[in-house]
């Protein structure tokens, strides 16, 4: 159901002040709720998929990339040095 | 209509029943409601929480012991609780991370509020936090009390003032349950002058364009869809508290509040380890505290920048890197005090800044 209003402005009075309203309506019988979902649905997900993945993949792995060298350079750090026990009995 | 004749009734019809929303707005729109959602919970279990709970630090510990293991039904009151104020600042990270992405904060008056609902929210989170007088919930509440004493000449005088004493003590444990149960009263109250900064233009829409004449009715079909959001979350949190409640605690925390020791890692929840890394990683003490207040503090500024257009692609791209920085200064302020970690914070938290700088001017 569309409303045709006249809009004002103002807390609790948005768009109060109605016109005209043109209601549409159909037997339930006669719908289907999840019509396309499989046949648009899904190239429109793939669609906004690609539109915005480099956008989130590109600093995501650029992050992933500092935690490992972090984690690992702190790792290595924490090491004792194997060269000072080569010799060790 | 005869009902619309009742101004109050009038004012729940405008603002609620028949609120005209945007046709066009995406699931990100269903985050007020959430918060809403989970404010609710937070006040009715915080309710029966009080009904058992004793603010002071001689039973404050084993009171919540009791809740657990006697009171019938405590233990998930507790869980609910706690797990509670986890998802509530979750969801506000998302609401101002959906702000920042579809630049909404060109409405300054419900930006602005937004962020004081942000403090207010910390610093409930924080109070409570205190509560159970564990060693996370002493050494925490040391910590950051102290950072008072930041403050020139008098911050010595502020942060005695503060404690009710010379040390985190009974006094604060009792005023901290004070603060603890007003403030969410302030919230709601602040939330309500939110709402109506928001309803003199009505809601934003993800193409940031003008709406007027694309409008639905709230009800039933942003009411509907806001009650799925919040059975999905409901979902995925009564899961976490049936499976997992004590994921997000700290294992600290089951011990009782020892003056004089000190944990190994103190560090506080989650959602302020962003800010705990930020006043980690600079070495003067009081640069670091300006630091912590500044990265909240630097949201009021959006209020300055350019007005709205539509994101360009540069810009999704500044706040996503800043968005993947965020969570690596979570990671970071969980991390121990070790050489590497620090100098990653120090990057981190430049980024942060800057980025944010960036988000401001582009």
């Amino acid at each position: 159901m569309r409303l045709s209003a006249i809009r004002q402005h103002g807390f609790g009075h948005l768009g109060v002040k109605v016109n005209k309203q043109i209601i549409y309506t159909m037997s339930a019988f006669e719908q289907n709720p999840i019509k396309g979902v499989l046949r648009k649905g899904v190239p429109n997900m793939i669609r906004r998929t690609r539109e915005s993945f480099f956008v989130i993949a590109i600093p995501a792995l650029l992050a992933y990339m500092a935690y490992d060298w972090g984690v690992t350079a702190q790792a290595k750090l924490d090491r004792k040095d194997p060269k000072m026990y080569e010799n060790d009995v | 209509m005869m009902l619309r004749k009742n101004p109050l009734i009038n004012l729940f019809i405008g603002s609620f029943y028949r609120l005209p929303a945007p046709i066009n707005i995406n699931y990100l729109w269903n985050g007020g409601s959430l918060i809403g959602t989970f404010m609710v919970i937070q006040v009715l279990t915080g309710l029966f929480l009080s009904m058992h709970y004793c603010g002071n630090t001689l039973m404050a510990f084993y009171s919540v012991n009791h809740i657990m293991r006697d009171v019938s039904g405590g233990w998930i009151m507790r869980y609910i609780h706690a797990n509670g104020a986890s998802f509530f600042l979750a969801f506000i990270f998302m609401h101002i991370g959906r702000n920042l992405y579809y630049k909404t904060y060109y409405r300054k008056g419900a930006w602005m509020v937004g962020i004081v609902l942000l403090i207010l929210s910390m610093l409930t989170a924080f109070l409570g936090y205190v509560l159970p007088w564990g060693q996370m919930s002493f050494w925490g509440a040391t910590v950051i009390t102290n950072f008072v004493t930041a403050i020139p000449v008098w911050g010595e005088t502020i942060v005695n003032w503060l404690w009710g004493g010379f040390s985190v003590d009974n006094p604060t444990l009792n005023r901290f349950y004070t603060f603890h149960f007003l403030f969410p009263f302030l919230i709601i109250a602040l939330s309500i002058v939110h709402l109506f900064f928001i309803h003199q233009t009505g809601s934003s829409n993800p193409l940031g364009n003008f709406s007027d004449n694309m409008k639905l009715d709230f009800w039933p079909y942003y009411g509907v869809k806001d009650i799925l959001g919040m059975f999905l979350s409901l979902f995925f949190f009564l899961l976490l508290v049936g499976f997992s409640p004590d994921y997000f605690g700290d294992a600290e925390n089951f011990l009782k509040a020892n003056p004089m020791v000190t944990p190994v890692h103190i560090k506080p929840e989650w959602y302020f380890l962003f800010a705990y890394a930020i006043l980690r990683c600079i070495p003067n003490k009081k640069l670091g505290v300006l630091a912590l207040v500044f990265s909240i503090v630097v949201f009021f500024f959006f209020i300055f920048s350019k007005k709205k257009v539509l994101p360009s692609l540069g810009y999704r791209l500044v706040f996503w890197i800043w968005a993947m920085n965020f969570i690596m200064l979570t990671w970071l302020g969980g991390c121990p005090v070790k050489d590497i970690f620090i100098f990653m914070a120090q990057i981190s938290s430049f980024i942060y800044f800057f980025f944010l700088f960036l988000l401001m001017v582009i």
